[in-house]
Order: C-alpha cells, then structure tokens, then sequence
C-alpha cells in the first residue's frame, strides 16, 4: 500500500491536479477565529470580551462594527476603552455618533480613546475632546461631501492630500463612492502604498462586481489589502489571482484568503507551506509550546489538506523516520526536506546552524489528522533520535490518541541520564555535536526534551494523563523542563481538579518563569478558556 | 601544599631586565625590569636570579642550537637569547624574521628589549605586514633603535591625505577574513553601508601606527616632529592621542599651543589627558614620576583553574556558545600570605571534582564568601562562606539552581546571581541569570532585577546602589508596521554588556556605562571621525551596536576599573558617559580585553597580553590576572601587582601549571552606605513610568509625526531546543503622547518591558531596545528618551501628569508575537 502512494506521488510531481481532494469540508482559519472573537464579545466574562475586541480590533474587518458598538456602552471602563480604540479601525460612519457620546464620559483615558478614534475616523485631527462640538460638526457635514472631496484632493496630488485622507474614506465611503474610489486607485500615477491600502480597503466594503478585476490585478501582483478583498468574492478569478500573488509574496495575508476560498489548489506551494510549521529547532522559531497553533500553522495544515496529499505527506514523513522510504519515491519538489528530514536520523543531530532541518516533522505534527498512524507513533517513542521522539509524542498528542499515555509516561519517568542542576551548570541545554580542540563532542546528552513529552499528554488529555502530570508539576525534584510542560499540559487539560496543583506550583516553584506561568494558567482554567 | 611557585619560561613575566629603559612609561616588558618591589624584595631577588641564571646558562650554550630551537619552537626565552647574544648574527636574524608567525613578533620584540641598528632595514620591511603584532613590535624595535633613518619607514604609517586605518578587530576565525576589512561605501539608494573590501594597499594599522608614533618621538629631530605635530589634527583619535604623547616626551616647544588646544577642546577623553600631560610637560610644571608603593594586603584569595579555555577571561560568562557555558570558575580557592612569591600557599577548599567562583572578602576582612560546587557530578552552583583561614564553611544556598557572583551587602545580607529566574538569553536561549538578594543565613530570596537576558557580577558601590553588569540583546524586529517585523532597513539590533546600578531593594535601575549611541559596532565607542576598517564575519547589516563590559571595581576615587573592548580600562562615572574611558592600552582596543567572540576572535594578534579580573588597592595599584601576548596558554595567567597609572606590574604568584585569577584582598575596607527599601505598595502587581517628553532625545527621528507610545513585553520562552530564537512580545498596550511629549503609564511590576514611538497609523517611528522594569508600587521617571545626561527637565508639570496615568497591564487578547519575524501565535493581525 505504502509503495503504491509513494507510486502515485511519484507519478503525479507537485503542481499537478490533486488525485482526489479531501471530501471534508475544513472550516477556514478565518471563519472560526471570526466566529471566535463574535462570541469572546458576548461574553459575561470582561476579560473575555476585551479578548473578542482585541482580535476585531487587529482583523480590522469593519463587519466587526456592529459587535465592538455595543461595547462602547459596556459595564467595565476598561472594555469600553478597548471598543473604542478597536472601532478607530473597524468603524464606519455608524460609529460617529456613539463615538462622540462616549465623550461625555468621566474618566480621561477614556476621553482620550474616544477622540483618538473619532480623529482616526474623520480625519479631524484638530477637534477638540468635546461630545457637543463633535456632533454638531457631525450634523453639518455629509460624510458624502466629506469623501468626494478627499477623493477630488487624492487625484489631484496624492502626496499632498490631507493626512489620514485615505483612512477616512475608508471609514464614510458609500457604495455611491465606488466608482470615485476605483478611479483613483486606477488612475493615480504616485499614490503611496498607505493610501492605497485604505483606498482598497474602502473599494472591499463599498465595491460590487465591478471592481473584482481591480482585486485581481492587484492581488496578483502581491497586493495585501486586494488579497482580503478576494477572500470575500469566491470565484475562479480570485483563487487564480491569490494563487498568482501568494508566489510573489507568501505572506499569512494570501494563505488566510486562499484557504477562505477553500482552494484545493495549492499543491504546488507544499514545500513552502511546510516551512511554515512548528520547529522546536529552527533559529528564530521563537514559538512557544504553550499556545495553541499559531494561525500560519493551522493556515497551512488547511491547505495542504485540501489538495488531498496530506495523509500521503504523514505516510511518507513516517516511513523515513522508520527508514523506509526510498529516495526514488519522494516528489521532486519534495526532496530538500526530506534530505533534511534524513539528517535528523542521525542520533548525535540536534540542530544545523540557523537553519531548520524539521518541516516534515512540523508537518507531520501539524497535518496529521488520521490516527491509523498511532502504532507507528508510538514506535518512534523509542527511536534513537531525539527530535523524532519529541515530534511522535507531540503528533499523538494532536490525534489525541489515548493509547499513547502509557508509553509517553515511562518515557518520562524514565528520566534523564544527567542531573539537571549540574546540566545547567556545566553545559548548554540545548547543544550541538561539534569539534573542540580537535576532538569530536557530543554535547546533546545535556538537552532537556521531556517537556514536551509532558504537552503532548496534555492534548491527549486523559485522567491518567492528568494526575501523572500534576504529580511532575509539584516535585521539586522533576526537572524544569517537565515541571514546566507539565503545567503547560495542565493548562491545556483546563480540569478544575487541577487546580490545587497549579495554586501550589504558582506559589512555591524555585523557578520564576514555571510560577509565572502556573500563575496564568489558573487564571485561565478558572475562566473556562484555555 | 601546592608547589612553590615556579618561574614560567617567559622571562619577560617575571621582569628580566633588558638595557633599553628610556621610556619609562612605555607599554613593553621592559617596565618589569625597573621592579622596586620593596616588601617582597628578597623574594623577587630570588626569582629574578634564578631566571637571569637560566637565562645566562641557556646563553651559554652555541647560538646556532637557539636559533634551531627557535626555529622548531618559536618562543619568548628563546627570542630573548637570540638578541641579547652577541654572537647571533644578522642573517641568522634574517632568516629568522622570514619564519611564519610568531616567529617575526617574538623577534621584533627582542630587539626591541636588545636593540640591534644592523636590522633596521628588516624592522622597517616588517611595519606593513599582515601580521600587525609582528609589525608592531618591529615599529617599537625602531623606537628602541632610534635610527633618524627610520623616519621615512614610520612616516609611511601616516600617508597624508589618507583617513582610514585597518584593523582586525572580530569576526570569524578564518584566515580568510584577515585579508578583509569591512568599509562604508554609499549604495544604490545613498545609503551608508558597510562592504567587505581588502583594504587599499598602503594603509596602515591602527595599531602599527600608534607604535610608530611613539617610536617617532624617541627618535627625535625635525622631520619627525614635523609629522606628530601634523598627526595632531588627524581624524583618528589614537593618533592624536600617540602624537602628543610623543611630541610631550620630545618636549616639543613648537607644539605647546595646539596641545593646549587640544587639551581644552579635543572630543576624546584620552587624548585630552595626554595632551594636557604633554602641555605640563613643555612647561615644566609635570613633576617626575614616582611610583607609590602599593597599599598591599596581608594576604590574597584567588582561583586557581585549569578549565577556562577562552581567550579571555574579560567577558565572565553569558557567551559561552559554542564552548561549555562558564560561571568563571576554577578548581580551588586559595589563599596566599603575604601576597608575594614566597608567601604561603593554602588551598581553603580542596576540592576533589569541584568547582569554586566570585570569591569576595567580608568588610570585616575575616570571611569569604563565594559559589561552589561540592561535586561536579551531582552540584549546581551554591553560595557558600568560610573563615579566611578556611575553617567554618558553610551553605548558604540550595535547591534546583544555580547561584553564583556573591557579594556582602553593607546590611548584612547577601545580594548574589542565580538562574532561578528560568529566564534564557535572547540569542542561544541559553540559560542565563539576574540579581537576587538574601538574609546572611540564607533566607528570605528575593529577585530584584528583571532584565529578561542576564545581569551579573555585583558589587556595592560606597554610596550603597549595585554596580552590575547586564547583558542586553534584542533582535531584529523593529519593522515600520503595525506589528513590528523583520526589516533590515527599520530593524536595531543590540549585542552588548553594559553597566548598570540598581538600589539593593531593585528599584531604581538605570544605565550606568554603555554604549546606547546608534549603529555601531565593536569599537568602544564611535570615536568622533575614526573611520577604521574592520574586518568581522557578522554583523552584515550595519546595525549591531556591541560594548562588552565586565569585572567592574570601585576605585576609592569613585572610579571603575574594569574590563571593555579596549581592555583593561578605567572609567569616570563623574564625566559625560559619552566620554569617560580612559583605557590603559589604548592602542589595542578591541583586542586587549573583554568579549572573546566577535570582538575579540582575534586575540592571537594583542600585542600587549590579557589583563583581567581587577581587583583595586588604592587609586593606582590593582592585583589583577595578566597573561603575556606571548604566551596566551590556558594557564597562562599569573596574579600580578599593576600600576594603573605607569603600567608597571609586580609579579605576586604564578603557577605555570595552572592560570591564577580572581584575586581578592583580604583585609577589612570601608563598609558602604545602607540604602532603607522602598516602602511596600498598596498594588504589589504594578509601577509607575513617567516620561517629561519623548521629544528631548539625542535620536533622530521627526518629532511631530510622534503620536503615541507603545508598551511591550518581552515574554520568556519556556521550552525551546533552539537557538537565535529570541523573546517573545507581547504588546501591553499603546498610550497616547500628550503635546508636550510627555507620557504616564502603569504598567506591570517586576517584568521587562520597552517601549516604541508611533505615529497616528500606528507605524513605528522609534524602535526602543533597550528593557525596563519597575519594582510594584515604584515611579520611575526620565527627562527623555536618550536625552543628554545631565540635562534637567523644565520646570513645568507636564501635561501627562494632569490625569491618571494609563494603563498598559496584560490583558487576554493581547498580540504575542515572535522577536524576529513577523509571527504572531494567537492571533491574526492584518497589517
């Protein structure tokens, strides 16, 4: 069976049609996090709904302005504050008037927030903190009148239109204000790149069909802003633009709006894409195990998924670790990261340089979802390699797969064969084989990689699972790093019955940074949210 | 009981006298042969004897044979009876100064001890080689000589119209690179950037140079004079610096008027010095030089190590990779009474497999306080103390960590460095450790400094505040986008360690010494138009600022003496920072002293030897550990009496199986003022920043595009195998700029934050790197950002302070991103 994808990988290089796309339909990162931050806003929780502002505020999706509105009459001051500095970029002229009304208010940081926004908004930066002068000002000028006239100011000299012209239009612009819009993105000659981003940014709330070529061409050629506006216009021409742009610019913009779509077209970008997952090695992977994927990550599993390679990627990234796939098998477009992939067989590898020799092992973590592979996974628990037990253990923690608690936790119990304290003391935590003074080291005996065994059990999320995991946070004789991915995994587990343990990790930890986050992690299980 | 110290083959270290002594002052071995060591004088007597009878025996034997050997092994004793050996003869030295490195230095430097004028042709033919110590010291050697001759060969040093010097100053231990030297060249866009390009033929090393200033000035005459009184008005700093000394020793009448000058206005601190001396000097008011006797201890603790293999012991620790990371330890502590050659050797701890570091002496004189490991195999580091006869030891210390760097606080407690914060470093994520304090018996730890990459190396200044050192490094991230991001034209980024002074309860942590003046990189300090060339294999951008300093001690004047690129350097905490080092070796800055990596990977071409670990008696003489240029081993080091005025030094103890260092005196000292702790606050979870205007600031940047400020957090990474990672940020929160500038802020206490100047977009317009932190309950406030130290804010209550402060606390939502790209992990951000 395994040759024979390897047959059909082979016979079918990247780029092509996929064989068959994966038939369910996987929710959008964009949707969900949409979704999320909708209902983080209508919590009973402040903390919360300040959590569902923040992200509104940094999508900058006007949609979000119905939502934030309310918000500017909520019972904390503090959530009020956050609504209105996130309306300063989701608001439309709706918000003018609430705006203004929350200028009555008491507190001066607030008052400060709110004329922050309306400035934001209109363009008036010389207006004074008073609710009365911005209403009337309000009342005596049209919003069209406004934009026309910003727009008239933009073709003339873009350079020397007022400043934050381009933002206000962005904030009034009506449908009638399309064609106005287009004509100077279109005919312009030196308009600077922030203008034109609110200007297209406008054209995505205010346009109709007639300005989907704008978006393509521009998206085409790596346009951000264009790249959001074809994420709402489903069609063959906004997939091929975004296609078209995200090889000139791999940015989260054109995969976000890519996997919008839900494109199955983006088989030839997998080696690509599986640089954009987790590496526990990768200089200037500054990701942390204890947040959940990051959105790249999930952005990326998503469409490798959907071009239907994913589980033949899972099975071909397995069968090297087991070292079985032949070098013959593997895609042409494939074979860098698999190279690297054979490096980290070496049982003395931990890292090369800056560069990261793990994709396919990120992949395999991030992308897996069928837990057929679990056996396998399990196996590679014992594997000689270390990176290849760290992202085994990490990948059965995504699958959730139960039968890995045991083997994970006589891993960990296993231990290290060198004491932690006299680890940190004479040697690198993490380390490399290297020559010194002629004479070829092995230093990776002193790398502390139990920890994230700890994670993974934390996502797998039994009870043994659990009660293991607390009694690793709470002795002082564990090491750090399982103390910590303990506590990580506690947090990820989010039971109350943990509690206890974490109050008590929070309070007597000798290590600041594991109180710290035992600390958070309360906090956060005591709010129902990871 | 240790072997009795035994002479190192390396004559020059314990003071061999050579015949040339008509500089006194000068920076050769020669200043060991003037030893008037009064109180170990018999001692020394003996160690000179013998040395001088090993020398006269080995110059006994046929020259040829020397010669052979030194051919096989080129070393210093050898060198030495080759010149001083009548019957050596010139095309012996002739083929001798063809052999490859270290041959021509070590000859070049025994003639410059034993002057020979038939080589002066083959001296003058070695002051442009690539191998810059060999050059130096052949430009020294005609110094000696004194040859009018020479005078064309040294003027060559000094092109005119030329503006550059080379100098191998970092980078990559590569071969390579020495042909290399990095330049500035305007690119495509008119920016200045920096280019690796061999340096145009003919021009000539910095240090080379300097050498052949003071050889100019022992030559004498008039054409010479004509070139130092021309070289005062060079761009570079050190020339002018080595001409007025040099035309002072020539006491140059016709160059009083510019030294004056110079000694009034020159931007450079040293060079000031050194022409007032040379003024003083014409006008007869500069008084004959006398050395004071050292106010000697009774006895002296220090480390004996076998382990530490950097270059240098300057840089003590948090740069380990891609050695084994060091908390600057050794073997064993021992004590030496009274500190000179003869005086008994004890070892306190007689570790089996252990390690000892930091030894420090109580205020009383009769304790020791210091980091240990019982065992190698099973100990972290603890703190420990004992009796100075070393009876009574006893663990202060325990636990999951690593505790070192102790000091007596003039309280009672302890204030010590410990890696129980869990906090990494930004660059290896390496483990790294902060300041913390403790009653005597051990309890009651409690951490007071915050700086999320390492502060260490502690002591009490006479006023009662910590003097530390602080490693600072944040990466590229300072993009012009909502979100900072990579972008090499926007991006900062800072490598350096730093002085910085704290009060004992944590409060009030500010700069104390560093560089924080732009773009520069590895030179001590942007010396007003020193254009050099530098070779270094990383950065490339042009956008590392790096200062390393470390070993820091107070003088009894107030003064610190300590360790930076430039070596073994004294700063004046009372002048401008911009301006206040004077280091003692200035013409090997960058390689003397400090960092081993980057700054000092070039270690093999100091030509003056590794000067570490000072440690003050009085306001001239140091007990420090010094390693000749020459002999640059492992156990090179010995522990060494030093003049910080004349340069002079006093062998006191040298093991040649092991290096020496860390020395302590032992004897009572003044205990320094208490500092009463901050009053506990109402909120233990936040403090106070008060800024009186962003706009009063030395950066340039437009200042009314400033709109509002930015809070970031610098995040610990808890797990990570990797390296180069960075800190994650998390940001705060933004805080709107009132008109005048000002800002006030809460933010969260005891955790690291910076902050960014935006604009009304949101854009950066200043990416801060340097991290703060407040105490809870603590208000910390500044005239501005990188305002000119010394100004005072104006006395006006600015706006930011008519209304509560903002609030920049965590809050749930808020963006964590990554140091160096542009990635975020909990949330989408659109830009």
């Amino acid at each position: 069976m395994r040759s024979f994808i390897g047959f059909l990988l082979l016979a079918l290089p990247l780029g092509q049609a996929a064989p068959s796309p994966s038939p369910s339909p996987l929710p959008d990162v964009l949707t969900e996090e949409i979704s999320r931050f909708r209902r983080l806003m209508a919590s009973a929780s402040p903390q919360l709904r300040t959590e569902g502002i923040q992200g509104a505020r940094l999508l900058r999706l006007q949609s979000f302005e119905r939502d934030i509105l309310p918000r500017l009459r909520d019972d904390v001051p503090s959530v009020r504050g956050e609504a209105a500095q996130a309306l300063a970029v989701c608001g439309t002229s709706r918000a003018i008037l609430p705006l203004a009304t929350m200028l009555q208010e008491s507190d001066w940081a607030l008052k400060q927030r709110a004329t922050q926004a309306l400035r934001t908004l209109t363009g008036q930066t010389e207006m004074p903190a008073d609710a009365g002068s911005w209403k009337t000002w309000w009342s005596e000028t049209p919003p069209e009148a406004s934009v026309q006239k910003l727009l008239a100011a933009l073709s003339k000299n873009a350079p020397q239109a007022p400043p934050g012209a381009a933002q206000t239009i962005r904030a009034l612009a009506t449908q009638a204000d399309e064609a106005g819009i287009l004509a100077v993105l279109t005919g312009t000659k030196g308009l600077p790149g922030a203008q034109r981003k609110s200007l297209t940014e406008a054209l995505d709330r205010v346009g109709s069909k007639a300005s989907l070529p704008y978006f393509c061409q521009r998206a085409s050629v790596g346009d951000r802003a264009a790249a959001w506006a074809l994420g709402t216009r489903p069609g063959p021409d906004s997939e091929a633009a975004l296609l078209k742009g995200l090889r000139r610019s791999h940015s989260l913009d054109f995969l976000l709006n890519l996997d919008r779509l839900h494109s199955t077209a983006c088989a030839p970008f997998i080696p690509r894409l599986c640089r954009n997952f987790y590496s526990v090695i990768r200089a200037g992977f500054g990701e942390d195990i204890r947040y959940p994927p990051s959105p790249m990550r999930r952005v990326s599993a998503n469409l490798i998924r959907r071009t239907g390679r994913g589980d033949e990627l899972v099975d071909m990234t397995l069968r090297q670790m087991e070292r079985e796939l032949k070098p013959e098998e593997i895609p042409a477009g494939l074979k860098p990261l698999f190279a690297d992939l054979r490096k980290i067989l070496n049982p003395e590898f931990l890292r090369e340089g800056y560069s990261g020799c793990d994709p396919m092992l990120g992949a395999l973590h991030d992308v897996a979802r069928d837990p057929a592979i679990t056996p396998r996974l399990i196996a590679l628990l014992s594997n000689e390699c270390l990176l290849v037990r760290i992202y085994a253990a990490l990948t059965l923690g995504r699958l959730q797969a139960r039968e890995g608690v045991a083997p994970i936790l006589a891993v960990i119990r296993k231990g290290y064969a060198f004491s932690d304290v006299t680890a940190m003391a004479s040697a690198k935590h993490t380390a490399d084989v290297r020559k010194v003074a002629g004479k070829r080291v092995r230093q990776s005996q002193t790398v502390r990689w139990l920890g994230y065994l700890c994670v993974a059990l934390g996502h797998i999320g039994s009870e043994d699972a659990r009660v293991a995991l607390e009694e690793f946070a709470r002795a002082s004789n564990s090491p750090r790093d399982v103390r910590y991915g303990s506590v990580v995994a506690l947090g990820v587990l989010g039971s109350r019955k943990s509690l206890p343990a974490l109050e008590s990790v929070a309070r007597n930890d000798i290590i600041w940074m594991i109180r710290d986050v035992a600390g958070q992690t309360v906090e956060n299980i005591r709010l129902g949210t990871p | 009981m240790a072997p009795p110290p035994t002479l190192k083959s390396d004559t020059a270290k314990v003071g061999v006298a050579g015949p040339n002594c008509n500089n006194p002052t000068a920076p050769h071995p020669r200043s060991d042969t003037t030893m008037k060591y009064a109180s170990a004088l018999a001692a020394c007597c003996v160690c000179v004897a013998l040395a001088l009878d090993a020398c006269a025996q080995a110059t006994a034997t046929p020259p040829t044979s020397v010669a052979d050997a030194f051919r096989a092994t080129p070393s210093s004793p050898a060198a030495l009876q080759l010149a001083r050996s009548s019957t050596t003869g010139i095309t012996e030295f002739r083929t001798l100064l063809l052999l490859p490195e270290p041959a021509p230095a070590l000859i070049a430097w025994a003639i410059h001890q034993y002057p020979r004028a038939e080589l002066r042709k083959e001296l003058e033919g070695l002051l442009f080689s690539a191998d810059q110590v060999a050059a130096y010291w052949a430009a020294k050697a005609l110094g000696s000589i004194a040859s009018p001759a020479s005078i064309p060969a040294l003027a060559n040093q000094f092109p005119e119209g030329a503006r550059d010097f080379w100098e191998v100053s970092g980078g990559a231990r590569n071969a390579r690179w020495r042909e290399y030297y990095f330049h500035y060249v305007r690119n495509d866009s008119g920016r200045r950037v920096r280019r690796p390009a061999r340096a145009p033929v003919g021009t000539p090393n910095i240090r080379v140079a300097y050498a052949a200033l003071e050889a100019l000035g022992q030559i004498g005459g008039d054409e010479a004079r004509k070139i130092l009184i021309r070289e005062l008005g060079r761009d570079h700093y050190l020339i002018r610096q080595g001409a007025a000394r040099a035309l002072g020793r020539m006491r140059c009448a016709e160059a009083e008027e510019q030294l004056l000058r110079m000694a009034a206005d020159d931007p450079v601190l040293i060079v000031r010095q050194a022409a007032e001396q040379a003024a003083r000097r014409l006008a007869g008011k500069l008084k004959p030089e006398t050395t004071p006797a050292p106010n000697l201890p009774s006895a002296v603790v220090f480390v004996k190590t076998k382990e530490r293999t950097e270059s240098n012991f300057g840089y003590r620790d948090s740069y380990p990779y891609p050695r084994l990371p060091w908390y600057g330890w050794g073997q064993d502590l021992y004590s030496l009474t009274p500190p000179r050659p003869d005086g008994k050797l004890r070892n306190l701890t007689n570790l089996a497999s252990g390690a000892v570091q930091a030894p420090e002496v109580s205020y009383d004189g009769a304790r020791i306080l210091f980091a240990m490991r019982r065992d190698l195999g099973t100990d972290g580091f603890h703190i420990y103390e004992m009796s100075v006869d070393g009876t009574g030891l006893r663990q202060i210390t325990g636990g999951d960590c690593n505790d070192v760097d102790p000091q007596y606080l003039p309280d009672g407690r302890i204030i010590f460095c410990s890696d129980r914060a869990g906090y990494r470093e930004y660059y290896h994520q390496e483990r790294s450790r902060v300041l913390y304090t403790m009653n005597a018996d051990g309890t009651d730890i409690q951490q007071i400094s915050f700086n999320p990459n390492a502060d260490f190396e502690p002591i009490v200044l006479p006023d009662g505040r910590i003097l530390y050192g602080s490693y600072r490094f944040y990466g590229w991230d300072g993009g012009p986008s909502a979100v900072p991001k990579h972008d090499p034209r926007k991006g900062i980024s800072r490598i350096e360690t730093v002085l910085h002074t704290v009060m004992p309860d944590g409060s009030q942590e500010q700069l104390f010494y560093g560089s924080m003046r732009g773009g520069f990189y590895s030179t001590l300090r942007p010396m007003p138009y020193a254009n050099q060339y530098q070779t270094t294999a990383w950065p490339r951008t042009d956008q590392m600022m790096g200062v390393s300093v470390s070993f820091p001690r107070c003088l009894p004047n107030g003064q610190i003496v300590c360790v930076t690129p430039a070596g073994l350097t004294v700063l004046d905490p009372g002048a401008n920072p911009m301006d206040c080092e004077k280091p003692i070796f200035p013409e090997v800055l960058n390689l003397a002293g400090g960092e081993e990596v980057y700054i000092h990977s070039f270690d093999d071409q100091n030509p003056v030897g590794r000067y570490t670990a000072p440690y003050p008696l009085d306001n001239r003489w140091v007990l420090l550990a010094h390693a000749p240029w020459h002999d640059l081993r492992v156990n090179g080091y010995g522990l060494y009496l030093f003049d910080l005025k004349t340069r002079q030094k006093r062998l006191v103890y040298d093991d040649p199986t092991m290096s020496d260092v860390d020395p302590v005196a032992v004897r009572p000292r003044l205990r320094p003022r208490i500092i009463p702790p901050l009053r506990r606050p109402s909120n233990p979870h936040t403090g106070f920043v008060f800024c009186s205007s962003v706009f009063n600031s030395d950066l340039p940047f437009e200042r009314s595009k400033v709109a509002s400020v930015r809070v970031l957090e610098a995040v610990q990474v808890g797990m990570s195998l990797n390296g180069n990672l960075g800190f994650q940020t998390r940001i705060l929160g933004t805080v709107p700029i009132a008109e005048d500038g000002s800002f006030h802020v809460e933010v969260p206490a005891d955790t690291a934050f910076r902050f960014a100047l935006l604009d009304r977009a949101g854009q950066v317009v200043v990416h801060e790197t340097e991290f703060q932190y407040v105490r809870p309950g603590e208000r910390k406030s500044c005239v501005g950002c990188h305002e000119r130290k010394g100004v005072a804010g104006l006395n006006l209550k600015a706006q930011a302070l008519h209304q509560p402060p903002f609030r920049a606390l965590r809050k749930r939502g808020d963006v964590v991103y990554g140091g160096r790209l542009n990635k975020t992990y909990n949330v989408v951000v659109r830009e």
